[in-house]
């Protein structure tokens, strides 16, 4: 058994990337494996705002990623300074639920608990 | 202590990529993990010196390359093919960094546990 | 936190960021420090100078605020032991060196965690 953690820097809606780490992330579960946290950092902080808003008819990544980790158990953090610098949150606007806000520090700390980090 | 890998891969001034990896590259090493640093393809151009650009409307962070050292971050790479396809001279660089083949990069990425692009 | 927007001196008004940083670094002189340090309660002695001009002339080297782990190292390294250790700063910064220094030497707000 390995295990994952889930380094997402691509944006939400703007690329593939997300939607790929959550496909990742499932078939990582499902073959026995697990999965120590998902960090998102550069643009991919992009999918903790609370302001997404999508017609019915097209994927709410951001939604479905912190559903999925929450019924899983698995810390869904983003960084907070990064998410500060784009805008996305303050002390009156909260992020999206489901999403935790963390620094590059408990990122850089978790690294230990990890076998392999893998890229989105 | 994990060994991991940072590979610059974005041309310092059209995004923030650079800036950002370079934080996350700080922060992992602050918490003394074996951090390494690759520079390659446009990111060669970030270790030129640029003192003064405040046109670009981005941060100067290739200045806090000199960090490296407080860090205790000794193991700073560059392509060397990105540097000849770019004509930059190892002596036009900012900072000191050694270049690296795709052989030796190939071996540097194989002693990491983790390898993060930016 | 709008009595924070601006600081005080010799009747001209600065501007400051909404962390209580001064907007512009360029601004800053002894007579800055006096007002930023008045405000967090602390008397600046001959130690605290030096360490405010210590943090200045590492953001004009390095463009970047020192957080406490890395300033605590410069300091180490080019003042010695007996000043470079977070001990000895805190007594003369009790809310924090990284943050009080960095203020009071005009500087933008370090990073959290670098």
């Amino acid at each position: 058994m390995t295990t994952f953690a889930l380094l997402l820097t691509s944006a939400g809606f703007a690329s593939q990337g997300p939607g790929s780490a959550l496909q990742f992330a499932r078939a990582v579960l499902q073959l026995g494996h697990s999965i120590d946290h998902i960090f998102l950092y550069q643009d991919a902080v992009l999918l903790a705002s609370n302001q997404i808003d999508l017609p019915a008819d097209e994927p709410d990544i951001s939604a479905e990623l912190a559903e999925f980790c929450q019924r899983q158990q698995i810390p869904l953090l983003f960084c907070v300074t990064a998410a500060e610098k784009r805008g996305l949150m303050s002390e009156t606007v909260p992020a999206r639920n489901g999403y935790i806000g963390a620094g590059l520090a408990e990122f850089a700390l978790r690294q230990s608990n990890v076998d392999k980090l893998v890229q989105f | 202590m994990q060994n991991i890998l940072l590979i610059q891969r974005h041309a310092p001034f059209n995004s923030s990529h650079g800036r950002e990896a370079l934080d996350l590259l700080l922060a992992m090493a602050a918490v003394e993990h074996q951090v390494s640093v690759l520079f390659s393809a446009d990111a060669v151009y970030q270790l030129l010196p640029t003192q003064e650009q405040a046109a670009f409307r981005l941060k100067a962070y290739p200045r806090s390359f000199k960090l490296f050292a407080l860090y205790d971050i000794d193991q700073v790479y560059v392509c060397q093919a990105s540097l000849l396809q770019r004509n930059i001279q190892p002596s036009q660089l900012s900072i000191n960094a050694q270049l690296v083949d795709a052989a030796q990069i190939q071996q540097l990425i194989s002693q990491q546990h983790q390898v993060i692009c930016s | 936190m709008a009595e924070l927007n601006y600081l005080q001196v010799d009747g001209k008004q600065l501007a400051l960021d909404k962390h209580g940083y001064l907007s512009d670094l360029q601004l800053w002189d002894q007579q800055v420090a006096l007002a930023f340090a008045a405000r967090e309660n602390i008397e600046l002695s001959e130690a605290h100078w030096e360490v405010v001009h210590f943090v200045r002339q590492f953001y004009l080297e390095f463009n970047t605020s020192p957080a406490i782990r890395v300033l605590v190292k410069a300091m180490a390294q080019q003042l010695g032991a007996d000043k470079g250790n977070s001990k000895y700063l805190f007594l003369l910064f009790p809310q924090g060196p990284a943050k009080q220094a960095t203020r009071i030497a005009g500087l933008p707000k370090p990073a959290k965690c670098l």
